[in-house]
């Protein structure tokens, strides 16, 4: 019913910020650089898979913010 | 995916608010100029509208009188609308060839739905375009050319602007508040009861609660979709969420005007009543024109645009908080940061063009004398309050054709019951609200 973007804004600086971005590379996020932040987009990662996944590997939840956008699909009401 | 799914995220020019914002507001200045510059009756001719008629030959000699109107209303909003697919990237030809079949419905139905027979028995447009649009879309495979036009939300945002241009904007004033203060109550009641039905009564997740609280108090699917959003709900979570508003949107289409009759409630209170307790617009439009008088219109259409759906991004902002904050187990040091921004992000633009038609239109009657005022009524206002008529038909239509119940039978009786639980809820409240506590302003809405 509904496709969904998850995307991943990265707050940290320096290298922790190039190792955040490519941890979320290797979990399949396209990243992309957007002024001057990076920026890493999936359509197929949810929100909460990606921030246990994030824990995990010992990132802060304050070193990025998830946006997470719904759309519905042709058809919904 | 990228186009679908980041709606939100596109830039303005391939958003389809931003296009059914455009369409509504060019013809309320096209109608105004061409009633300037002497060119009303052109106006007239194009936004036909079929008076009630009992004998065949009535209806007949209705349609033979400008036998070309059907054909120039079809040329107007073909253009339009075919115009606005290009940029939108739908294909262009599979939309034009379904808008034409789809039109082609809207010509029956209104003809039909302007029965006096059948209008005795209620089945006005409304009714009648859902019920063939549900009946054959579930009895029917549709083909992909027809589905392509089938845009629901396109042609409610269409007609909610053009609706601004038939609300003068002291209306909105004056009941606006009131209509934000009735429907706060609604909404954080009913959101209230499906977020602790859902998480306290039925164990579901928070997020989960939130996505249906929602879906089930503020705006229908649009909330649904935004809170989901917000709280970083599943994805799963927000299709049984819109399966819930689908479904109980769909039945208060016919379960609240009825009622209405029922317990004889004036026009302007029935219109309150369902815009409190209707879970989606599209379906609250065909339950308040079903009521057959403009003053339902007026009054569903304050409660559920100015009073509910204008906040949805306040309440993605709160659900945000909570979801980092509260509902977030296992934060990893201090919570992720969340932005103000969510609001403008989230908001509904076409309610800015509902809101600047409506605007223009009082500025453009407060600048005439009142004679041309009366004019004006009659020769722009009148022919748009036709056209917004057309776009709600398209609406209904593809309300009917696109809703497919072995679709939404896909959720457990537990989101079920917490939904069930916000309706019992928002139902009876919003009818005592509307009937008891507000009943006054809500008649004086003219």
């Amino acid at each position: 019913m509904v496709d969904h973007l998850t995307r991943i804004f990265v707050d940290a600086e320096g290298d922790r910020a190039s190792d955040l971005a490519g941890a979320l590379a290797l979990r399949g996020f396209t990243v992309a650089t957007a002024s001057g932040r990076l920026v890493a987009d999936s359509t197929t990662v949810e929100a909460g898979e990606v921030k246990g996944h994030l824990r995990s590997l010992g990132y802060a939840d304050r070193e990025y913010r998830v946006h997470v956008e719904y759309a519905r699909r042709w058809g919904f009401l | 995916m990228a186009t679908s799914s980041a709606a939100a995220l596109l830039p303005w020019h391939r958003r389809e608010d931003t296009w059914a914002v455009f369409i509504a507001l060019g013809l309320v200045l096209g109608v105004t100029l061409a009633f300037f510059l002497g060119g009303g009756r052109a106006v007239s001719a194009t936004a036909i509208a079929i008076p009630t008629w009992s004998e065949g030959h009535k209806l007949a000699s209705a349609l033979s009188a400008n036998p070309f109107a059907p054909l120039a209303l079809f040329g107007l909003f073909l253009a339009a609308f075919s115009g606005a697919a290009m940029v939108l990237g739908w294909s262009a030809g599979r939309y034009a060839a379904g808008f034409s079949l789809l039109f082609a419905f809207s010509i029956v139905v209104t003809a039909l739905g302007s029965n006096a027979f059948l209008k005795e028995w209620q089945l006005e447009t409304p009714l009648l375009a859902l019920a063939v649009g549900i009946v054959l879309g579930n009895a029917v495979r549709l083909p992909g050319w027809f589905q392509s036009a089938l845009r629901t939300e396109f042609y409610v945002k269409v007609g909610i602007v053009l609706m601004g241009a038939t609300l003068p904007f002291s209306i909105i004033l004056q009941a606006g508040p009131l209509a934000i203060a009735q429907a706060t109550i609604v909404a954080v009641t009913t959101f209230a009861a499906i977020y602790f039905a859902a998480t306290r009564l039925f164990g579901l997740d928070p997020r989960f609660g939130a996505t249906l609280g929602a879906g089930g108090s503020i705006c229908g699917v649009s909330a649904a979709i935004a809170i989901g959003g917000a709280c970083r709900a599943e994805k799963s979570h927000v299709s049984v969420a819109i399966s819930m508003v689908i479904l109980w949107a769909v039945a208060m289409i016919f379960a609240l005007p009825y009622a209405s009759r029922l317990l004889g409630l004036a026009p302007g209170v029935a219109g309150a009543w369902i815009g409190t307790s209707e879970f989606a617009d599209a379906a609250g439009f065909a339950a308040a024109g079903t009521i057959g008088d403009e003053r339902a219109i007026k009054t569903f259409t304050l409660m559920k645009v100015v009073g509910r759906d204008m906040f949805v991004g306040v309440w993605a902002v709160v659900v945000a908080y909570l979801s980092v904050t509260r509902w977030d187990r296992g934060n990893a040091g201090a919570a992720e940061k969340v932005g103000l921004g969510e609001i403008w992000r989230r908001f509904p633009r076409f309610i800015l063009g509902f809101l600047a038609a409506s605007l223009f239109v009082t500025v453009v009657l407060a600048s005439i004398d009142s004679t041309s005022g009366t004019q004006y009524a009659k020769e722009a206002i009148g022919p748009l309050k036709t056209l917004r008529g057309w776009a709600f038909t398209w609406t209904f239509l593809s309300i009917g054709f696109t809703t497919r119940f072995r679709e939404l039978t896909r959720f457990g009786w537990r989101p079920f019951a917490a939904f069930t639980v916000g309706v019992l809820v928002n139902v009876p409240l919003g009818y005592w609200l509307s009937t008891s506590v507000f009943e006054s302003y809500w008649l004086a809405v003219k």
